[in-house]
């Protein structure tokens, strides 16, 4: 059965909820709901309430666009839903939850990459000096 | 249709053109946003992209929403005013405004618009696609109406919303001559004394407009004020002239149906 993507307000008394994202979009243009379900669905069956959207494609302004119903996740929260980590990553980076260490170390990584591709020489300056 | 539908009709009909009657307001051009919330240069390098989070809560209106942005340098800080307008567009769209600014206000279309003498066209667009604090919808409507006081085009917005902006502009630039010319010379004596009496208001003097058909006021001010001197004598000797020639044509006609 057809159900609405804002949810259904449903959900079984004392249930684990958790905020999560759920893919919406087709293939290979990803697009996220961020949704408060039950956390024994899997994520074909009907959600809670949606609580803001994700679009992870950067626009022609090259920006990535995220919505946040910040009242709503407040009150989510406040009843015991747990967050998921890319929603954790998310409210971290829009300075609501504290920045998930997780991102600290991804951010090192690629500092620390970049830097070694930089110092690193190209094969084609390699053969032309030799 | 019985008197009372009648007088039901007509109260509906002024409340719409109340609506439509309403003028765009004149306002400061907005400061611009530059609030930092926090420096993080430990998370640089984890994206290459802009991230801008909008607060979609519902009920909040489009001026108190909460959006930020995240910067690849680990900056987190509020939208500036184009990431504010294009995110309140792309969530919460106005009727008929469009997401992309339309080429109409880049200066060659503008000007070519004007060369047409749209102007009531420009100015409802520009009202509907800009905010009024917008520096965008000054400077459109700020040539428009440089653009109508120049070629004498106040006729294209008599009866619109857009006459009273335009007559403000003009009043606080102090550019009055041409449409005093105008109004002197399609006979509209009290509305000369009405924009005396803003004229004296905005830019503290003081006419004395206690009777809307004298034209003492209009004499004081072509003596004291006025840059355009001979037309305006010119128009007020003309006026007169017209009114002369029409008691002359009243008394005639009086006359004629043996009243005198």
């Amino acid at each position: 059965m057809l159900h609405p993507s804002s949810g259904i307000g449903n959900f079984a008394a004392n249930s684990a909820k958790v905020i999560r994202l759920l893919r919406k979009g087709c293939a290979n243009r990803p697009f996220y709901h961020i949704v408060v379900a039950e956390a024994r669905n899997d994520q074909h069956a009907p959600v809670i309430e949606q609580l803001g959207t994700y679009d992870p494609l950067p626009n022609e302004h090259n920006e990535k666009l995220v919505s946040l119903n910040y009242e709503r996740i407040q009150y989510w929260i406040g009843n015991g839903a747990d967050t998921s980590k890319p929603v954790d990553h998310l409210l971290g980076l829009a300075g609501f939850f504290p920045v998930h260490p997780k991102q600290y170390l991804m951010a090192w990584r690629n500092r620390r990459n970049q830097i070694s591709t930089e110092n690193s020489t190209p094969i084609d300056d390699l053969n032309k000096t030799s | 249709m019985t008197d009372e539908q009648l007088k039901e009709t007509l109260e509906e009909a002024k409340e719409r053109a109340e609506d439509i009657l309403q003028m765009p307001p004149v306002v400061q051009v907005r400061n611009v946003i530059d609030r930092v919330y926090i420096n993080d240069p430990a998370l640089k390098g984890l994206e290459s992209t802009n991230t801008v989070f909008t607060d979609v809560t519902f009920g909040v209106k489009d001026q108190d929403r909460l959006i930020v942005v995240r910067e690849p340098n680990g900056v987190l800080r509020d939208a500036n005013w184009d990431e504010r307008d294009r995110m309140n567009q792309v969530y919460f769209p106005k009727p008929n405004r469009k997401l992309k600014v339309p080429k109409m206000f880049q200066d060659d279309y503008l000007q070519d618009l004007l060369k047409r003498k749209e102007y009531e066209f420009v100015l409802n667009m520009a009202s509907l696609h800009f905010d009024p604090d917008h520096p965008d919808y000054q400077r459109v409507t700020s040539i428009t109406y440089q653009h109508i006081n120049d070629n004498n085009g106040f006729n294209m917005l008599r009866s619109t919303r857009h006459f009273g902006p335009l007559t403000f502009y003009l009043v606080w630039f102090k550019n009055v001559d041409n449409l005093l010319l105008e109004l002197i010379e399609t006979a509209r004596i009290d509305e000369v004394n009405h924009l005396l009496q803003l004229y004296g208001k905005v830019n503290e003097c003081q006419f004395n407009v206690s009777d809307l058909q004298s034209l003492d006021s209009l004499s004081e001010y072509i003596t004291n004020v006025s840059n355009k001197k001979g037309s305006l004598e010119l128009a007020v000797q003309a006026y007169k002239d017209l009114i002369r020639q029409r008691k002359q044509l009243e008394d005639g006609i009086q006359a004629a149906h043996g009243l005198i």
